[in-house]
């Protein structure tokens, strides 16, 4: 999605650009590099116990945290900030980088009752049929599906071979046979949600399945129907949520996680690696273990 | 267009412009008009800090008193247009920066959500200028700006980007928007405006932004500024004008060197530029489509010269500038707005008269 790119800029100006002050040197920045692979000109971040490592270093630009001793090296640019990582990554997005220019691949097949919107990427092979609303500037992947009734917000990324719309996995037992529950419910995805390569997001039957906002699904999760992820929340590769399960906003939900059905998860909560959540969990805690308990205060 | 850095107007030639400089040092020698277009223009020499008496710090001024409670970062000096400062940053500074001296300001996300409502409640607005700075320096948030326009405020018909990062550094300019631009040519008329004041500027990579930029939809326009030493004879006109026609360029303005402090040694008297233009096309040196208006920035904002528009000069250097601004017409729109009495008065006829420092000839 995107591709490295030079620039030119003076260690002050980026000082300037995030409202920071810098010390040392106003050094010409040119790339970003690893702490461990330093060139001249290049800028990277560096934890408190990075000292000896800094001393070697000429014509660099480092973002270290505030109260970084920066007397050791006298011939480079330093600028003390809260999150010097926060603060480096802000200034790749903003001057390193050039995204890759939007498409619809040809191998594409878009029904025409898709309202596509402005600025929208559509990779090989991806299917989006039925009633399906993408927003501006979203990114879809290759060989994606999306099966309508769906409506994805704007600026989102939808990777590689993630399926949204699937049917819902919902039989009754009617006598010696499974009776499916046909799923006629619609899919809502807000503005700046990711979902992974190779994740599902189911349709219910009745209801609404909601990614809120800002929801980031890793890969290969799965969000069973009428589930809802509150906004900003993350959730890790592999995790399972069963129907109906509702989770807050800003959560955090490692790894490898199944969550029974039905299960309610608060806001600001996080839930370990591995975890088996079988009841609900209230909000500004952790949690972890099988079946999941409180691990302490968040 | 670049604030101060610490107090400073900092030296800043970009690697593209010093490898063009040295390359036409080598082929064409310290005295070829290519060469000294370009030192004259980015180098710093100590010819800035000689007395004289240009002494702007700021090219205009804005002259209202109602900024509290308007979004950061924006300036409406006329009535549909709105002017947006995204960014100081530019790739190379140029010497005679209108913005040299003013504070380095960089906009953010929220700053950009606010203007964003207030655009959308403002149905009168049609157009932005989005300038600085180089706004292709930020281009997230040059994108999110346009997208969330598109989005939030349909009354926008027409979003205008004034940048010279073709010119200062082909290479860190974002391809990404040749397709973006095209992505959004039914919802919003894009217009690029790219200062260009000598002919070897034009290099390949900077000509080939330029026509990936026209595929895309976009109308170039070209806003010069007319120097001593760079662009200030007939010849150099001509070719600058030919070449920019070539690349489907339509030529806009051509700006009489403001006198900000610093600038002596570039500006000519306004006559010349005058003479000059007229000559371009009077004598069929370049066809009419192609020739540009010549104005100057005065206190009071852009005055596009006319014969008879200088009244006279006084004894002071200061020529005295017809405009055809009338202050209540200003108030209309921009209740607040008031003369800046040292530097502009109304004249007989209820127009507004500019003092405009003339520069010297060699």
């Amino acid at each position: 999605m995107f591709r490295s790119k030079e620039n030119h800029l003076y260690s002050s100006e980026i000082a300037h650009y995030l409202g920071l002050e810098m010390t040392g040197k106003n050094i010409p920045v040119n790339f970003p590099c690893h702490f461990k692979s330093m060139k001249e000109n290049g800028f990277t971040f560096i934890f408190p116990n990075e000292i000896e490592e800094v001393k070697g270093l000429e014509n660099v630009l480092l973002f270290c945290p505030v109260d970084y001793d920066t007397s050791v090296n006298t011939d480079i640019a330093f600028i003390a900030c809260e999150d010097p990582k926060v603060a480096f990554y802000r200034i790749v997005n903003e001057f390193f980088i050039e995204q890759l220019p939007h498409s619809i691949a040809e191998s594409a097949k878009i029904a025409e009752s898709a309202k596509i919107g402005i600025n929208v990427n559509i990779g090989e092979h991806t299917v989006i049929t039925g009633d399906v609303t993408v927003g501006n500037n979203t990114f879809i992947g290759n060989n994606v599906t999306i099966l309508g009734k769906a409506s994805i917000g704007s600026n989102c990324v939808i990777k590689d071979n993630a399926v949204i719309g699937s049917e819902g996995f919902s039989f009754l037992e009617v006598g010696n046979e499974l009776m499916h529950v046909p799923q006629i419910g619609a899919i809502e995805i807000g503005n700046d949600v990711w979902v992974g390569s190779g994740s599902s997001i189911e349709r219910p039957s009745l209801g609404i399945t909601v990614l809120e906002n800002g929801a980031k699904i890793d890969d290969l999760a799965q969000v069973g129907h009428e589930v809802r992820i509150g906004a900003n929340t993350q959730v890790a590769a592999g995790t399972v949520f069963s129907g109906r399960v509702t989770v807050g906003k800003d959560c955090f939900v490692g790894v490898n996680v199944s969550v029974k059905p039905g299960v309610s998860i608060g806001d600001n909560v996080l839930v370990g690696i591995g975890s088996v959540v079988t009841k609900d969990l209230p909000g500004d805690a952790v949690y972890a273990g099988v079946p999941a308990r409180p691990f302490s205060k968040k | 267009m670049a604030g101060l850095i610490n107090g400073k107007f900092i030296d800043k030639v970009s690697p593209h412009l010093q490898r063009l400089m040295d390359e036409q040092k080598d082929k064409y020698g310290e005295d070829s008009p290519g060469y000294k277009a370009l030192y004259r223009q980015f180098v710093y020499t100590p010819e800035e800090e000689e007395g004289q008496q240009e002494e702007n710090l700021k090219h205009y001024e804005a002259c209202v008193d109602h900024t509290d409670g308007l979004p950061r970062g924006i300036e409406r000096l006329y009535r549909r247009q709105l002017v947006i400062d995204l960014t100081m940053l530019c790739a190379a500074h140029c010497r005679y920066c209108l913005r040299a001296n003013y504070e380095y300001a960089q906009l953010s996300k929220t700053d950009v959500d606010e203007i964003v409502e207030y655009v959308s409640n403002e149905p009168e607005l049609k157009e932005l200028l989005i300038t600085g700075g180089d706004p292709f320096m930020v281009p997230t948030l040059l994108k999110y700006l346009i997208s969330e326009m598109v989005q939030k405020a349909p009354n926008i018909k027409i979003i205008r980007i004034g940048t010279r990062l073709p010119i200062h550094s082909p290479d860190s300019f974002n391809t990404e928007f040749f397709q973006f631009f095209n992505a959004y040519r039914e919802n919003i008329q894009f217009e690029v405006a790219c200062q260009c004041n000598h002919a070897v500027e034009l290099t390949p990579a900077t000509e080939n932004i330029f026509r990936q930029l026209k595929k895309s939809g976009v109308t170039l326009y070209a806003q010069n500024v007319f120097l001593k030493g760079i662009n200030d004879n007939i010849e150099a006109l001509t070719e600058l004008y030919d070449r920019l026609r070539y690349l489907g360029f339509e030529a806009h303005y051509l700006f009489h060197s403001i006198p900000m402090k610093g600038t002596h040694h570039l500006r000519t008297s306004v006559e010349k530029g005058l003479r000059l233009t007229r000559e371009l096309t009077s004598s069929g040196v370049i066809s009419g489509r192609a020739k540009p208006s010549y104005a100057l920035m005065t206190y009071i904002g852009k005055v596009t010269l006319y014969e008879g528009s200088i009244i006279k000069k006084d004894e002071d250097g200061f020529l005295h500038i017809r405009t055809n601004y009338r202050v209540e017409e200003r108030q209309k729109w921009n209740p607040t707005y008031f003369l800046p009495e040292n530097n502009a008065y109304v004249g007989e006829d209820g127009y507004i008269v500019a003092r405009y420092l003339d520069g010297v000839d060699d």
